[in-house]
């Protein structure tokens, strides 16, 4: 088996290892206070938070974006792409009514004034021709990217119902929707959408694009009203393109405040010491509890936190000055791994909830821990987030107890995805695949003659 | 930590990379760095006179390139003497500094009283896009003082601060403990009055 990128787990396994993880934390009473007592309060607790950002949703004219969950972000998004999709295939069977009509009106007054003065129909037609290529483009684009989508909305068995019960901590909202619709579903055994808002993902690549050689970029101030205009914009849930005018410092402040309001921190407020906790660690040690801890995380902010590592390594990467191709020299942005998990830390890793008296003057004391634990987090992301087969067995050998059916079907996937990487281009969304380029060569039979000694290694396993 | 009375705190508020971690760097401990390292918070001590007895002069460092208006709200009410500082390089970084002068009116209400120096750091460099004048405007329009400096070539940082320190009516204030340099003092008063740019 290869080590594979966690969220290429399907939803299933993903809810296990989560579970494992769990247990294993618990071993070495790192998250003594997550058992299982504790869950309780927080469930109702969880309720009471939803309905206060309901309320809170009302006056504010119900902000998209900014200050609410991020399931509910990721909800909203999807759901503006849905409605988008609709919109532009109505408009796009409008623009072509709209086509007809005026050809059909061209022609007759071609007729009808043979040539003359006829001017201004056909220079609205061709106004209106450079537009319909490009709603063409991205309603493909869009429809491509809704159409991952829809195997998300999974839902969920009684067996592991049970099994996430145990586990509250992964997602307590989507929970209780599943709950309310019955029990009697099942997880999907695909892999969940990859789950980043855009916001996100758009400030992460405008400033890839662009930001990558400015000075001190995240550090420098930005311009407040513009950051604020962008925040709005976001907030009524419009379709925010960032180009290259925008400044990269506003963008760069616009993601800093996104994670800054998000009422459940990117690394939820329950994980904080557990995660605090690793900084006094020996390495080894300390990248093995942390990967246990971001398995422990609802798939959309460990999806969310992999895509800002990912982003913050290759910004740190660049940090000093290198020489180009020709020998010219191209300037480093001096934001190192430390700077940046300086300016990233209390974002990310926060203890208070945002608005709370002295948020944020409560995290000063344990200011370097924070930053020594993001450190690690940015430096290692890539091997953090992959799942190990060691890691993989436990996860097959404890569906084998709870569901042995869908076991056969689980490996045949696992085999299949590592064949299939290497034919298939990843989407841009998608992260950059670590499977080793070796796995790619493995022919079909020695597959299958794995995959039977792992079906038979389970067997075993489970037998004694 | 119970909190002495006595202390004189000092916080030096700005726009990022300006460089208030390298002032206060370069007058508690003389050196200058070339690296750069955002700041969350630091606190520095160090001992003055103070109506004829010792006391501690806290010199808070606060970040330029966080938002946490809580902690700057703490700052600012826990302090007792400001120094706002921008890059001569840099005009967005006098912008900046236009809500925390605010803030600081907020919180403080009677501002003539409150020593606050606003300062022009990186006068070295030849890069600018502020000259003195614009600062002076700037000090009389907030009724503080100001003055251009250098972390880096270590010109007016001592100054500076007791110039700050001068400010304060309140009490006696005073970065001499022994007053043994008193004399070297006042030379370097006469000096700074004639202070040009450089």
């Amino acid at each position: 088996m290869q080590p594979m990128l966690l969220h290429s787990l399907s939803e299933l396994e993903r809810a296990i290892l989560q579970e494992l993880a769990l247990y294993q934390l618990q071993e070495k009473l790192l998250v003594g206070d997550l058992s299982l007592a504790k869950v309780g309060p927080k469930g109702s607790k969880s309720i009471r938070q939803k309905l206060e950002s309901f309320s809170k949703e009302k006056k504010d004219g119900y902000p998209q974006t900014f200050g609410i969950p991020l399931f509910q972000v990721i909800n909203n998004d999807r759901a503006y792409k849905q409605l988008q999709e609709e919109v532009k295939s109505s408009r796009r069977l409008c623009l072509e009514v709209e086509a007809t009509v005026i050809r059909y009106r061209a022609q007759i007054q071609k007729k009808s004034t043979l040539g003359r003065s006829c001017g201004l129909v056909p220079c609205k037609v061709y106004s209106e021709e450079p537009l319909s290529p490009t709603f063409l483009d991205n309603s493909s684009w869009s429809q491509r990217r809704g159409g991952m989508s829809v195997d998300s909305i999974t839902d969920l068995s009684d067996n592991t119902s049970k099994l996430l019960e145990a586990l509250q901590l992964s997602h307590p909202h989507e929970l209780d929707l599943r709950r309310s619709r019955g029990k009697k579903k099942m997880l999907s055994l695909n892999p969940i959408t990859w789950q980043v808002p855009r916001i996100v993902d758009r400030c992460c690549q405008h400033i890839e694009m662009h930001g990558l050689q400015t000075v001190g970029i995240f550090r420098v101030g930005s311009s407040k009203k513009r950051v604020q205009q962008l925040r709005e914009e976001f907030d009524r849930g419009l379709d925010v393109f960032l180009d290259e005018h925008q400044s990269v410092h506003d963008v760069a402040a616009l993601l800093k405040e996104f994670l800054r309001d998000m009422p459940d921190s990117l690394i939820p407020r329950e994980l904080y010491e557990a995660f605090l906790s690793t900084a006094s660690m020996e390495c080894p040690e300390q990248l093995a509890t942390l990967q246990l801890l971001l398995f422990l995380l609802p798939p959309c902010h460990s999806d969310t936190l992999h895509r800002l590592l990912q982003f913050l390594n290759e910004v740190a990467q660049h940090a000093e000055s290198s020489r180009g191709p020709d020998g010219q020299e191209i300037p480093g942005n001096k934001m190192t791994v430390s700077n940046l998990a300086t300016i990233f830390g209390p974002n990310i890793l926060q203890k208070e909830k945002p608005g709370e008296k002295d948020s944020g003057a409560m995290n000063i004391e344990d200011s370097t821990a924070v930053i020594l634990v993001l450190q690690r987090l940015i430096e290692h992301y890539q091997t953090l987030f992959m799942v190990s087969p060691e890691m993989q067995h436990d996860i097959l050998r404890r569906l084998f107890q709870t569901d042995p059916d869908v076991i056969d079907y689980l490996l045949r996937r696992k085999f299949n995805t590592v064949l299939s990487t290497e034919s298939e281009p990843l989407t841009e969304e998608s992260p950059p695949s670590l499977l080793p380029s070796q796995s790619c060569t493995l022919e079909r039979n020695q597959l299958s003659s794995e995959l039977y000694s792992s079906v038979s290694f389970l067997n075993l396993d489970v037998g004694i | 930590m119970p909190e002495q009375s006595n202390d004189y705190r000092v916080v030096v508020f700005g726009a990022a990379g300006v460089g208030k971690s390298s002032l206060v760097l370069r007058f508690v401990r003389g050196t200058f760095r070339e690296a750069y390292i955002p700041t969350i918070e630091d606190t520095y001590r160090q001992v003055i006179s103070c109506d004829k007895s010792i006391c501690t002069l806290q010199i808070t460092d606060t970040t330029g390139s966080h938002q946490f208006p809580a902690m700057q709200r703490l700052a600012i009410s826990k302090g007792h003497a400001f120094i706002l500082v921008y890059s001569v390089t840099s005009r967005q970084s006098m912008e900046e500094l236009q809500p925390i002068y605010e803030q600081i009116c907020q919180i403080k209400g009677a501002i003539q009283k409150i020593p606050i120096m606003l300062v022009g750091n990186k006068s070295d460099e030849s890069q600018r896009e502020l000259d003195a004048r614009e600062g002076e405007a700037l000090a009389s329009k907030w009724k503080c003082s100001f003055m251009e400096t250098s972390a880096k070539m270590n010109y007016n940082v001592q100054e500076l601060f007791q110039e700050l320190l001068n400010l304060e009516k309140r009490r006696t204030v005073s970065l001499q403990v022994d007053g043994k340099k008193s004399k070297q003092q006042k030379k370097k008063d006469k000096l700074k009055g004639k202070c040009s740019v450089m």
